[in-house]
């Protein structure tokens, strides 16, 4: 399922929230609009937190996480990191990176299991990354592009990456990352695809200029068509009964 | 002059215009082929705002989900190479050579080939160190080795074991000029340092007077600093001063560092007490008699944390004169006391109170002191045999004053002072209550010494004044003796140190002992003349600052043990602990534990008592519940036979016995096996055993 929303009256939805399986945060906005978008989409399955990081409302370009953790830039302040400690799982670890490239969000995209990196990234950064994350980190572009967090969306199932990245790039990734991925774009051509929308296993959120043709191609390559955090357990359950009487 | 402005020009020039609906899209177009959009975007860059062939944009299409699978080609197309398995997939992606081809394409130039990269990098293949520049400084190995020649820097440092022959092959053959160079600057990470000094031919030599580390070590930047870091003689910029230190000071030195910016500038302060004294003595200049070697310095400083270098420190301590303790050297002892306290360290306070105790006259003329103590002796025979009288002794004392310090001026000054201190001692043991008047002569007597002999003035008035200051309060006593027990080894007691407040908050070292608890420590203190009558700025006593009862009882038994020492109702101590008192409250103790423990006892029993009645009464009634109907009605009726019986007066019949041992037992609940009822189990368990048996 692809919900469309927006901020105070932005589309860059990637920019104010961040989505992972396990938890999703919020910027503090104005109204609680955008907020109650989200709380009413997932707050069955994952908490749903208001959050700042160094007090910007730009936390999706400033953090990256999955649902093993959650890495925030040097600048947090200890109360905002109290309170995302409290806030999310005790599964997830929070940590703070003192990296130069500290939009982390911006030049760091990642899944439960691949992480891509801008080529400049620190190395110390990278093992922890490896380490917090539990990922396989690679150094790549997209499309020429070093900011592979704001050109880039990932999830477990499918990447969609900028419109302009060619076939060769897209086999090269989708054999690095072993998920498919298509090039294309959100709110109505917008080419920043990370920044344009988050996306999870099971839902992702992007603009309200989204058209329906991008929706559906959202909704095709991260596979969420019927998925829902349920539908393992529901499919699996009657197979189990089966099985079992 | 705005017709010569160019843009002015073209404007003026005449230019045809023509104007196309955009809605005609044929004619539109034919207007804008060859047209681009400005390149602000990298990604938008020579766009073409007219599409020539109109072809749908590809990411418009919903993807087949057919088409939506992991492709299998495992190749980079930076590096141009492929893979034939994700394992080695993955290394390339995380090798240097792929993230050096990474960083070439973004800067736009072409990728190198596997075999150029490693011929470039030559062994050296971290290029992560290196700063994010361009590509022409990119080629590793060389510049890291930057070397700026023809003045006398050379800024080298270096990490791999390949790498060190390697310098020292640069360094070899930078030989002549360096023979050149009038002083070498050195630029190492001292771990890296010995890259420069060690090897089949060492790049450098040892002592060579020429090497100088940067960057070097300065003090506080006072004006001494800076004209000792200047001058190129005594400059700081003495060759590997670090490198001279074994590596045992050196911890102690940063440790110094670390623990008082203090210390660092005790040559400073030397130097400037120096010059403030209006009457400086001449042979006692800095470098002719320095104060305390470098090394004790550290020494006492770390005098709180290691007890190894305790034994060093007493050493080095007891050759410091008393009278010598300038501000520095107080500092180091009042901190290395304050840590004994505060960690409760209990041997190194020993050792600190007995250098701060121990007279010098023991170190440096002993026969003096020997003369000395027989003296004491003396007149304190003698002021016990005028015990009341107030005049002899002041005179004898005053006379002894006097003697003493005559035989002693010429020797040592700080002898004045502890002969003193010795006589206020004798004072204070025999009588408190001739004592101020006495003491005050002795002070009037100390003065008048002064006067006479102005050279003890520059040493003597840091360690009068403590003196003399409590002695105008007639509260405290501040002199004490604990020479009763050996009266020919008399100690020395300069309360000003074990007693004086530190801090804002005023708290003494006693406070602190007892804050944390340390009864031992307290005792120690007491023993060696801390005052606890001295309150804090709350207004707390020792004695109510005390952590727990044990350190409280510390200073109850210390008034057992002087009960006229100190007002005790101004340290707030309540009645003496004397050695009885203690062992009455113990016996006590001991009884009311005994008694406690036997009522328990007692209770335990009763309890047990019931609880066994409570289980008899449960089997009982589970006896009886496990009868059927039938015969709990059988019984009742027996029951009520028997109260009839009873109640008319008449025998009690026998209703039941017994199957074994033929007992009445009418009325009351049988045990039954086999349909046979018995009084008791016994007689159950019997019957049971013959009819095993018979059969």
């Amino acid at each position: 399922m692809a919900v469309r929303v927006q901020f105070e009256g932005n589309n860059e939805i990637g920019v104010f929230a961040k989505l992972t399986n396990t938890y999703c945060l919020t910027a503090i906005g104005g109204s609680e609009n955008f907020y109650s978008v989200f709380e009413g989409e997932l707050a069955d399955t994952i908490p749903v937190i208001h959050v700042s990081l160094n007090g910007c409302r730009i936390i999706g370009r400033m953090c990256v996480g999955n649902r093993h953790g959650l890495l925030v830039p040097m600048g947090t302040t200890d109360q905002e990191l109290q309170h995302i400690r409290n806030s999310l799982p005790d599964s997830v670890t929070v940590r703070r990176v003192e990296e130069r490239l500290s939009a982390l969000g911006n030049v760091i995209t990642c899944n439960d299991y691949v992480a891509l990196v801008h080529p400049d990234l620190d190395k110390e950064t990278e093992e922890i990354l490896a380490d917090t994350l539990k990922v396989e980190v690679f150094r790549q572009t997209i499309a020429d592009n070093v900011l592979v967090g704001s050109y880039c969306a990932l999830s477990n199932h499918g990447g969609l990456v900028h419109p302009k990245t060619s076939i060769q790039d897209q086999d090269e990734l989708s054999s690095l990352l072993q998920v498919p991925l298509v090039a294309g774009t959100v709110n109505r051509g917008s080419d920043v695809v990370g920044a344009g929308q988050v996306v999870n296993d099971w839902i992702a959120f992007c603009g309200l200029d989204t058209t329906s043709t991008e929706l559906s191609v959202i909704e095709s390559v991260f596979k969420l068509g019927d998925a829902h955090p349920s539908t393992i357990t529901n499919e699996m359950r009657s197979s189990l009964i089966d099985s079992m009487t | 002059m705005a017709t010569n402005s160019p843009k002015r020009v073209q404007r003026v020039k005449p230019k045809k215009y023509t104007t196309c609906q955009l809605y005609n899209t044929k004619e539109a177009q034919c207007k804008l082929v060859g047209l681009t959009l400005a390149s602000c975007n990298s990604a938008s860059r020579g766009k073409s705002v007219i599409q020539e062939e109109a072809d749908v944009p590809q990411e418009t299409l919903v993807p087949d989900p057919s088409q939506l699978v992991v492709s299998e080609v495992m190749a980079c197309n930076y590096c141009d190479t492929s893979f034939s398995h994700r394992v080695e997939q993955k290394r390339h992606y995380r090798s240097d050579w792929h993230r050096y081809n990474l960083k070439l394409r973004l800067k736009g130039k072409n990728s190198v080939p596997e075999e150029v990269f490693e011929d470039m990098c030559d062994g050296d293949t971290d290029i992560d160190n290196q700063p994010r520049t361009g590509p022409n400084k990119l080629l590793p190995g060389t510049q890291r080795r930057l070397v700026r020649e023809g003045g006398n820097t050379s800024s080298t440092d270096s990490e791999s074991e390949s790498g060190n022959q390697e310098i020292q092959e640069l360094i070899a053959s930078w030989r002549p000029h360096l023979e050149k160079c009038d002083l070498i600057f050195l630029r190492a990470p001292s771990f890296n340092r010995k890259i420069f000094y060690s090897g089949k031919v060492p790049a450098f030599k040892k002592d060579d007077l020429r090497i100088r580390l940067i960057p070097f070590q300065t003090r506080r930047p006072t004006n001494n600093e800076v004209r000792r870091v200047f001058n190129p003689e005594t400059g700081n910029l003495e060759p590997r001063d670090e490198n001279q230190l074994s590596p045992r000071k050196r911890k102690l030195l940063n440790k110094k560092i670390g623990a008082s910016p203090l210390v660092n500038e005790t040559n400073d302060n030397k130097a400037s007490g120096d010059l403030e004294n209006a009457e400086p003595n001449k042979e006692e200049t800095v470098s002719s008699k320095p104060f305390l070697p470098d090394h004790i310095k550290e020494e006492t400083m770390s005098s709180g944390t290691s007890t190894a270098s305790d034994t060093e420190l007493i050493e080095t301590m007891a050759t410091i004169h008393f009278s010598d303790l300038k501000d520095e050297e107080l500092y180091h002892l009042r901190n290395s006391l304050y840590t004994a306290c505060k960690t409760g360290d209990k041997e190194s306070l020993e050792s600190l109170l007995a250098v701060i105790f121990s007279p010098p006259a023991a170190v440096d003329n002993n026969s003096e002191a020997k003369h000395d103590n027989a003296e004491d002796i003396e007149s304190q025979k003698k002021v016990d045999e005028f015990d009341k009288a107030t005049i002899p002794t002041a005179v004898d004392n005053s006379e002894l004053n006097d003697h003493i310090v005559k035989a002693e001026m010429n020797s040592d000054k700080s002898l004045l002072v502890d002969t003193n201190w010795k006589a206020c001692d004798t004072h204070t043991d025999i009588n408190t209550t001739d004592l101020d008047e006495t003491k005050e002569k002795v002070t009037v007597n100390i003065s008048s010494h002064q006067v006479e002999h102005p050279t003890a003035i520059p040493d003597t008035p840091s360690i009068l004044k403590p003196q003399t200051i409590p002695i105008l309060s007639p509260r405290t006593k501040p002199t004490v003796s604990t020479g009763n027990k050996d009266p020919l080894t008399p100690v020395f007691v300069s309360p000003d140190i074990v007693s004086e407040p530190i801090g804002d908050n005023n708290t003494t070292l006693l406070h602190v002992a007892a804050k944390e608890g340390h009864a031992r420590i307290v005792a120690l203190l007491l023993e060696a003349g801390a005052s606890p009558v001295l309150k804090d700025r709350n207004g707390h006593s020792p004695y109510m600052a005390s952590k727990d009862k044990a350190t409280r009882n510390e200073f109850r038994r210390f008034r057992g043990k002087w009960p006229d020492r100190y007002d005790y109702k101004v340290a707030q101590i309540p009645e003496p602990l004397s050695e009885e008192a203690e062992a009455e409250r113990k016996r006590k103790e001991q009884e009311r534990k005994k008694a406690q423990k036997k009522a328990k006892q007692e209770q335990q029993k009763a309890k047990k008592e019931e609880e066994e009645k409570q289980k008899a009464e449960d089997r009982e009634k589970q006896r009886y519940l496990n009868m059927s109907d039938r015969e709990k009605r059988a019984l009742a009726a027996e029951r009520r036979l028997l109260n009839q019986c009873s109640t008319q007066g008449g025998d009690k019949p026998v209703l039941i016995r017994c199957f074994q041992c033929g007992a009445d037992m009418t009325g009351k609940v049988p045990f039954e096996y086999c349909d046979n009822k018995f009084c008791t189990s016994k007689c159950l368990q019997q019957h049971r055993k013959t009819q095993t048996a018979k059969k």
